[in-house]
């Protein structure tokens, strides 16, 4: 199991790597100009041209390119062009706000998804089963930021139980991290009712059945597991969603997040900013999809035979 | 066993994000190493709670060509002026005159100390200006600053590239100084927590969400504090709400006593929400069309530029970007410059019957295609749209090209378009407006291709030391009028809400109207 996560841990080199290359290579080609950003209305060839030279933008592509990874490897994003403030600082105190919120909306992801999905599928065609598809209906279709907005109407300006935007204690953190969550639960909620249908008519859970199991145990400790494998894929592909959605939850909430930063980046045309939290949160996804492969080894019997076989060279 | 490791990691993991994020801000300011700085405020003391709507990046007295920066900072960093009820007054500066077309001198209060107790020297102003001029994306304005002389610790002198007044009461009430000393104290040249001579000191920062600025217990002015150094509260509470909707519930759920900058979008919603009250005030820009002088259709037609000025209808734009909240400029000149004229004829206003007559005049009948080039975001995109369908309406097909505001300048510089979008802020003096379209560049042509060498000669004299009289400043409107190269359309209004009883609030009228929050009044 350990050399299987030194394994795709190194195979996760390649893959940053890529995405580096990538999201440079898109923002050296699109249209605009360092100097252009940095000097605004004071614009000319001159004042231009020396920019370019102090920020070593008339090298060529692949010097360019090298350097920046090199840096990289130190932590290193540069400076914001607009604000002069280092990118790697901002990132350290952002980020770990925008994990906090998106590590929370999965969890409620998966707790409601999951509940919601096995409540449907225990209850196929009865009143619950219509409730909970409907409400996995409104969640699907609800923009999150629409749900955000009502969210901060409710709970915020007329109840008053909530802060509306900003930073402070754990209570500001509930409304973007609900907003965020929505989607997911509607989604993982279909997932895992149609995950367990597939389960529910099993040999196995009849053969359970037969034996006079409990229907808590028959669900819990039977149907589910064996239901997990795409719920456990869908929650990976989920915190992809959560962290893109952070763009807009952290601007509704004036959170000021890894997403925020990214949506002042783009505003300013900060091209240094945009390129860091792109690759930041490439890579925070990649991680959290490397810690779903793992757990569905857990889960999954299968797939851990399937390492051990590699492990003594019986498999390929 | 693993199941129970894997568990464990997953516990670590999420108990390290949630100690890892809490109330994360930026050291406080008095402390030039990151202590806590000791401040002194009264418990049961007055707090104003106050929504900007936008972020921004950086705390630097430096560099400070972002407004909205400027409007969160003003009173923690202080200018050598403020405008205040039609004349300029002291800030940190106790008195100043002019010694020549180009110099000035400045003298400064003696006993200025910023929150860290380093003293404000002519040193630290000299040191201020050139960082400014070097900071890169600063405001044109700090290009026409030339050096700083220093005389003594309170003397200096200042000497411009222009003899515009103008250019010297705009640098003086726009630019924000600080000590040297306290920028080298600071672990990052003050980007992330500011230190400045201000009535406030900022107590906490947490960028794109909030600031706290604090009474100053030992300010030191003491008596006879102009607007700008009022401190009528004893902390003052920033919030930056972004979004339009959150605005609105903010300050209609009374939330906040004070937003400023607030989205046009919501401007009546909040125009009818109960004890709130709202001001709108010119915000010094102003906005027009510039026309491609060099190679373009438009270039040597003038009935084609006629055309295009009756065509567009300035109330409409207003009515349909800004809610109705700009006013029409209907002369070639601003009226806060100094030396406006308010004898000016007016320039030409909206007539679509007349646009389609100069069209056929300008020998374009059946029509003709000309390029907008515009920015493809905000305010820009959407004047352009409408634009383009005024220009329709009486025969002209626009296309709009639109660009990133990244390559803006760029696009301009390759000259392939008729109209643009031009403006400006800030005109102290008719000058500073017209060296905004006039200006040489590099290619001996204004960024609009203006290479008539009648207009140059008229400009020229206008420009050179002594030549900023009536009579030369009169040929310059004339020329601007008779020849149609430039097209006003209006000065934008920025919107203010106050509630909980505060009536008033001190606008800088020289820069963007921006807040000096703690002069807020009931």
């Amino acid at each position: 199991m350990v050399r299987y996560i030194l394994k795709r841990l190194l195979l996760m080199l390649p893959v940053i790597l890529g995405v580096i290359i990538v999201v440079f290579t898109l923002l050296y080609i699109s249209p605009g100009d360092a100097a252009s950003i940095i000097l605004g209305t004071s614009y000319t060839a001159e004042s231009a041209a020396r920019i370019r030279e102090t920020l070593g933008l008339n090298q060529p592509y692949l010097v360019q390119l090298g350097k920046y990874i090199f840096n990289l490897f130190r932590f290193d994003f540069g400076d914001s062009w607009v604000s002069g403030v280092s990118v790697s600082s901002e990132l350290i105190t952002r980020l770990p706000r925008t994990l906090l919120i998106g590590s929370l909306s999965i969890v409620i992801t998966a707790v409601f998804g999951i509940l919601l999905g096995v409540t449907a599928a225990v209850n196929q065609n009865k009143w619950q089963d219509s409730l909970c598809m409907v409400l996995a209906l409104l969640g699907t279709s609800l923009p999150g930021f629409f749900f955000a907005l009502l969210l901060a109407l409710v709970f915020a300006f007329t109840l008053q139980w909530l802060p509306p935007y900003g930073m402070g204690g754990p209570e500001y953190y509930i409304l973007p991290v609900v907003a965020n969550a929505l989607g997911g639960v509607a989604m993982l909620a279909r997932q895992t009712r149609s995950s367990m249908l597939e389960v529910i008519h099993s040999d196995f859970i009849v053969m359970a059945k037969a034996k006079g199991l409990r229907r808590r145990d028959i669900i819990y400790r039977h149907m589910l597991p064996n239901a997990l494998i795409p719920v456990l894929t869908t929650i990976g592909m989920q915190f992809a969603g959560v962290l893109g959605g952070s763009i807009i939850i952290e601007t509704v909430f004036a959170l000021p997040g890894v997403g925020y930063y990214l949506v002042t980046g783009c505003n300013n045309r900060d091209y240094n900013v945009v390129m860091a939290c792109t690759i930041i949160i490439s890579v925070a996804f990649s991680l959290v999809m490397l810690l779903v492969d793992l757990l569905m080894a857990m889960v999954d019997p299968r797939i851990k035979i399937q390492f051990s076989e590699v492990k003594h060279g019986r498999g390929k | 066993m693993k199941k129970h490791s894997a568990l464990f990691l997953v516990l670590c993991l999420t108990l390290g994000l949630c100690v890892s994020c809490g109330q994360a801000t930026s050291a406080p300011s008095a402390a030039p190493s990151g202590e806590a700085p000791v401040v002194e405020t009264d418990s049961a003391g007055t707090t104003l709670k106050v929504a900007l709507t936008n972020p921004f990046s950086g705390t630097s007295a430096i560099n400070i060509s972002n407004p909205y920066r400027y409007a969160t900072f003003s009173q923690v960093y202080e200018t050598l002026i403020a405008y205040e009820d039609g004349k300029y007054v002291g800030i940190l500066a106790k008195e100043w005159k002019k010694l020549d077309d180009y110099t000035w001198q400045v003298t400064l209060f003696d006993d200025i100390k910023d929150s860290q107790g380093n003293p404000f020297t002519s040193s630290d102003v000299a040191w201020s200006f050139d960082g400014q001029k070097t900071a890169g994306h600063v405001l044109r304005i700090y290009y026409e600053f030339g050096a700083v002389e220093v005389v003594d610790d309170t003397t200096f002198k200042l000497t411009l590239n222009t003899d515009s007044d103008g250019a010297f009461y705009l640098l003086g009430v726009q630019m924000l100084l600080c000590t040297q000393k306290a920028s080298d104290d600071s672990p990052d040249q003050l980007a992330t927590m500011p230190v400045g001579t201000g009535p406030y000191l900022c107590t906490k920062y947490v960028e794109g969400s909030s600031c706290t600025l604090t009474k100053r217990s030992d300010y030191w002015k003491k008596e006879n504090l102009p607007k700008a150094s009022l401190a009528n509260v004893d902390t003052i509470e920033i919030s930056y709400v972004p979004e339009a909707v959150q605005m609105l519930g903010t300050i209609v759920s009374g939330n906040v006593q004070v937003a400023g900058e607030v989205d046009m979008s919501i401007s009546k919603d909040v125009d009818s929400a109960p004890n709130v009250l709202t001001k709108y005030i010119s915000n010094g820009t102003y906005n027009g069309l510039a026309f491609n002088m060099k190679g373009r259709a438009v270039s040597d037609n003038k009935a084609l530029r006629e055309a295009i000025s009756y065509a567009i209808d300035p109330q409409g734009l207003i009515d349909a970007v800004y809610t109705g909240h700009a006013t029409i400029m209907d002369t070639y000149g601003m009226a806060t410059a100094s030396d406006y004229n308010p004898a000016w004829v007016s320039g030409i206003s909206y007539d679509p019957e007349k646009a389609k007559e100069k069209l056929t005049e300008a020998g374009y009948p059946d029509g003709i295609t000309i390029t907008l080039v515009s920015n493809n975001v905000g305010e820009d995109a959407q004047l352009s749209e409408l634009i383009q369908g005024y220009l329709g309406a009486a025969g002209i097909n626009c296309v709009l090209d639109y660009v990133d505001p990244a390559s803006g300048a760029a696009r301009l510089a390759e000259g392939e378009w008729d109209i643009t979008h031009s403006g400006g802020i800030g005109v102290l003096d008719m000058s500073l407006f017209w060296g905004n379209i006039y200006n040489k560049s590099e290619t001996d042509m204004s960024m609009y291709f203006h290479n008539d060498p009648a207009l140059y000669e008229i400009y020229d004299a206008y420009k050179l030391a002594g030549g900023k009289t009536a009579e030369n400043l009169q040929k310059l409107y004339e020329y601007e009028y008779d020849n149609v190269t430039w097209l006003p359309l209006f000065n934008k209004h920025v919107f203010f809400a106050l509630s909980g009883g505060y009536k008033d609030i001190y606008l800088n009228d020289c820069y963007m109207s921006l807040p000096y929050l703690g002069s807020v009044t009931r």
